[in-house]
């Protein structure tokens, strides 16, 4: 039975990745030797695939692949990545966990990316002499690969300077698991926003409760229509949660418009032309949000 | 499996690199006009000749040592520049900077003559009046500045990879922001609209211990913010007459200094191959001493004194999940996951009495602070479970629990419920289809009494009202051929307020996507999407009557790109368009009739060409173009004077609206 065995588990080629580059050169259909100026090509680093079993190291034994392929038939896959490769997303990242567990993060297990079966390969590029998702300028685009309507925000009127590659994806989504709902980078959703608006931290004296709670409440953190990334304008958008008697409580018409009465709760900043402080205020005498 | 015989690997076709390698690339450019807004990300504000430069570096050294140096846009306010180092394996160094320049709008003006200082002053000889309208100095005394900041970020990271199993990572940085932003200074009816100084420090450091053993591995972290402001206050001269003696000067808080810190410990283990437990605990803390301002800087009021210096302000924040994730017990087909997640936020503010001076006018009734904790749980499970031909079914529960002290509902659950299909591996057709219904209850609203005014009894503010939400989505993906995927998905989401007689009563959101990638032959790929999207408001208020107010923004996005590589690859090519239309509209029923404000529009054109060729073996030539246009309408701000309203005092700004040309002429050396 054990000999059975051993004769049927797929053999690693004689020459190891001399037999790959043979036809994996340059000209062919899936150049590769962009992954010697990549750290996968670091010999000198004892835990890459060429301190190793080479390119076999992550693909698998590729004997049969590499093998002389008669008449009609169908050359055999490569067991991992390779387009017909058979193995599950799973059984493919678990090749690339062997190495990169610790980078990958405890909460990879039961993640979102990981739940719906993402392949490592889905966003990395292993043979790129710089891999696209690690740089900041070209990573959104690899997002965007599948993540297609948010396209479109990155291009609304208020939209953070992803479009530009100032910021990327990574810089408030952590795409391996975490601890934050949405896979943001820090323990809830404020928190991420403060990484960037630690101004609007406070704590404050006078909280504005919403403000305090949510920041998705009034902004749209991927690209509104609206200025500051707000859902809608002012004085709506604040009439939404207050109706107070007196000017909270207005309908406001277009006879605010300039050339009729010019209403200070809609030109220009809305509410916020005196109620300033909507992320809260820390004067003691702040409670309006107007010092 | 045995192990393979490697002796006859000699890897003699592998191209191990060594020495310097990477590319520096020069350029020229012309930017056609000054276009203000466009310098937002980009920092070509201004009209002129530039001299820009990138940079991609690398050096390999024996035992695997290296080096790297990577930077872009050197010549203008959006660059960045990155070194790294160090032996890969066992340690690596990075120091990056960077800068990111905002640009919202050039044609602010404003009477003060010392704008960017934090103690805002008029010209000498000022004549204060009561209206913006009536001021007499104001035409003659107003002088254009920028609303834009720029953020300056140095930082350094250490890694340590001293085995398989350990890594130590730490990271600091150190974050400036200048610049000018509106801030508003009234005095009860009066306002003026202030270029108020920005000029912020934000330090951070991050340090990580993490540990992988064969069955489970965990990562100890710390993780601190130090914010600190230069100017926590803010004063004005007042251009009003004084609406109460001694009104003549005003004085706001600004954000305090403030300090953040986190501890959190995270790790997973696996009991079998098929079951993982992942867990997660952080505490963290936030707080802020900074010196409360008096409570009116009117000399004609003797206010109270404070009740303390500062505010002392302190929040407590915990946060706890985790989750096990099952594959295979019940059945190879099945994979199961059951989650809980805790938040809490514990305000440890003290309360105070205090005793306002509303807006240096005039004593108000004494108020205390509300410092506002709440605490949210979420748990629930996730079902996935492979049918025959690659089709998957899931579908999951989950409940919320959230408990706010000091709002007008204590408590709000919310029951969620979801399906999803999908038969992602048949070949050439991907099909996903989902549907997701929430139920949110709350225990009883009850409007806060200490309010005076109080809010109106039938308000219901929308993060705390019963709500049902219904989510859909639908994608499919077609592959009708090996070099073309076309890809359709749609979204609705829905949100009804039932017991919301004022405030939001419903939300919607629709968007329909469609994106195809062509590669007609080998090096020549194309792309191209569009995208619609609608969201819809619906909302009620009242006066003497009730009134109604609807709200819908369309944004239509489309654009294509093209990507071009000759076969010795000697010469590249592409070019990208994309073009988004959004149009906002209101509508408000105030009693009788309805009444439509002008559309609220915003285009963003632009179009980038770009053509690479090599000149000789390491030296390329390089062109680019860039075309943007930029064009809104906003009755917010269209025919808005500094003096149109008479009670505020505005910056009167212009849309920002510009049509923008650049043109890139370079050379590339490659290494």
């Amino acid at each position: 039975y054990a000999a059975d065995e051993t004769e049927s588990a797929p053999a690693y080629t004689r020459a190891g990745a001399d037999t790959c580059l043979r036809c994996h050169d340059e000209s062919s259909a899936f150049p590769v030797l962009a992954i010697f100026k990549s750290p996968h090509g670091r010999a000198a680093d004892d835990r890459t695939p060429f301190a190793g079993l080479q390119c076999e190291a992550c693909h698998g034994p590729g004997d049969a692949h590499a093998g002389r392929v008669r008449g009609d038939d169908v050359r055999p896959a490569i067991p991992f990545f390779g387009d017909s490769s058979p193995a599950s997303a799973s059984e493919h990242n678990e090749v690339c966990l062997g190495c990169h567990r610790q980078s990958a993060g405890p909460a990879w297990p039961g993640s979102a990316h990981e739940q719906n079966d993402k392949r490592c390969v889905d966003c990395h590029q292993v043979h790129a002499r710089k891999d696209p998702v690690l740089q900041t300028a070209s990573q959104t685009g690899v997002c965007l690969d599948c993540h297609k309507g948010l396209r479109a925000d990155l291009l609304k009127p208020s939209a953070h300077p992803l479009r530009h590659g100032e910021m990327a994806c990574g810089s408030c989504h952590k795409p391996h698991g975490s601890s934050g709902e949405k896979l943001l980078a820090r323990s809830d959703l404020n928190q991420t926003c403060f990484d960037c608006h630690a101004d609007k931290r406070g704590p404050h004296l006078w909280e504005h409760a919403p403000a305090a709670e949510d920041c998705s409440l009034c902004h749209l953190p991927h690209g509104s229509n609206h200025p500051a990334l707000l859902t809608r304008r002012a004085p709506q958008l604040c009439q939404q949660c207050h109706s107070r008697l007196g000017h909270p409580a207005v309908a406001y018409t277009p006879q605010g418009l300039p050339d009729k009465g010019a209403s200070a709760a809609q030109l220009a900043r809305g509410c916020v032309n005196c109620h300033t402080q909507v992320h809260g205020s820390n004067h003691p005498s702040g409670a309006n949000l107007t010092r | 499996q045995s192990e393979p015989d490697t002796s006859r690997w000699r890897c003699r076709f592998c191209a191990f690199e060594s020495g310097l390698d990477g590319n520096l690339g020069v350029d020229v450019g012309l930017v056609f006009d000054d276009a203000y807004r466009f310098g937002s990300g980009t920092g070509l504000e201004d009209e002129g000749g530039y001299l820009n430069g990138d940079l991609s570096l690398n050096w390999w050294g024996d035992g695997a040592r290296f080096y790297e140096i990577e930077a872009a846009s050197l010549g203008t306010r959006a660059r960045a520049l990155e070194l790294s180092g160090g032996v890969q394996g066992r340690y690596q160094f990075k120091v990056a900077y960077d800068e990111i320049p905002q640009r919202l709008n050039d044609t602010g003006l404003s009477p003060f003559v010392n704008i960017g200082s934090s103690a805002l002053s008029l010209p000498a000889g000022w004549q204060p009046a009561g209206s913006a309208k009536l001021m007499p100095d104001l035409a003659g005394s107003l002088r254009p500045f920028a609303i834009a900041q720029d953020r300056k970020r140095l930082g350094f990271e250490l890694k340590f990879t001293g085995s398989q199993r350990w890594s130590h990572h730490l990271s600091v940085s150190r974050e400036q922001r200048d610049g000018l932003q509106p801030f508003s200074g009234s005095f009860l009816t009066l306002a003026t609209i202030l270029p108020a100084p920005i000029d912020y420090e934000t330090d951070s450091i991050e340090a990580t211990v993490a540990y992988t053993g064969d069955q489970w591995q965990a990562n100890l972290g710390y993780y601190g913010s130090f914010f600190g402001n230069a100017d926590p206050a803010l004063t004005w001269q007042n251009p009003f007459t004084p609406l109460v003696t001694g009104a003549e000067q005003g004085a706001a808080a600004r954000p305090p200094d403030n300090d953040f810190h986190q501890l959190s410990l995270s790790g997973n283990y696996r009991l079998n191959p098929g079951m993982r437990l992942v867990g997660h605990i952080a505490l963290g803390r936030a707080s802020q001493d900074e010196a409360l301002l008096p409570y009116t800087v009117n000399p004609a009021i003797t206010p109270a004194p404070l009740p303390a210096t500062s505010a002392n302000a302190e929040i407590d924040s915990t946060l706890l999940s985790g989750s096990a994730n099952l594959s295979g017990h019940l059945s190879k087909a099945l994979r199961f996951k059951a989650f809980y997640r805790r938040h809490e936020r514990d305000n440890q503010t003290p309360v105070l009495s205090l005793q306002p001076i509303n807006t240096d006018v005039y004593q108000e009734a004494p108020r205390t602070n509300r410092p506002f904790s709440f605490e949210k749980s979420r748990y629930g499970l996730d079902l996935r479970y492979r049918l025959p031909g690659g089709l998957s079914a899931s579908g999951g529960f989950a409940r919320e629990d959230y408990r706010r002290d000091l709002q007008e509902v204590a408590q709000t659950n919310e029951n969620s419920f979801w399906i999803r299909l999908s038969a992602p591996a048949a070949d050439p057709v991907d099909l996903s289809f989902g549907l997701q219904r929430d139920n949110r209850n709350g225990s009883g609203y009850r409007p806060i009494s200490s309010l005076d005014p109080p809010e109106n009894p039938l308000l219901r503010k929308f993060n705390l009202a019963d709500r049902d939400r219904h989510q859909a989505f639908a994608e499919i993906g077609l592959r009708p051929h090996a070099s073309t995927s076309i890809g359709i998905s749609g979204a609705y989401a829905k949100d009804e307020y039932p017991d919301s007689v004022i405030g939001l009563n419903a939300s919607e959101e629709r968007s329909l996507t469609l994106d195809a990638t062509v590669d007609p032959m080998p090096r020549l790929s194309l792309h191209g999407f569009v995208t619609r999207q609608v969201i819809d408001y619906a909302q009620t208020g009242m006066a003497q009557t009730i009134w109604q107010a609807t709200a819908e923004d369309e944004i239509v996005t489309g654009g294509f790109s093209l990507a071009f590589t000759n076969e010795d690859g000697s010469r590249r090519m592409g070019l990208d368009y994309s073009r988004s239309d959004s149009e906002g509209s209101n509508v408000i029923a105030p009693g009788s009739g309805l009444v439509e404000f002008p559309d609220l529009t915003a285009d963003l054109e632009t179009f980038s060409f770009r053509i690479e060729g090599r000149v000789r073996d390491n030296l390329r030539a390089r062109f680019r173009y860039r075309y943007e246009r930029f064009h809104s309408r906003d009755w917010t701000i269209e025919r808005v004077e500094p003096a149109t309203i008479g009670s505020i005092l505005l910056f009167g700004e212009r849309l920002p609206n510009y049509t923008q040309q650049i043109l890139w002429l370079g050379l590339v050396r490659s290494f």
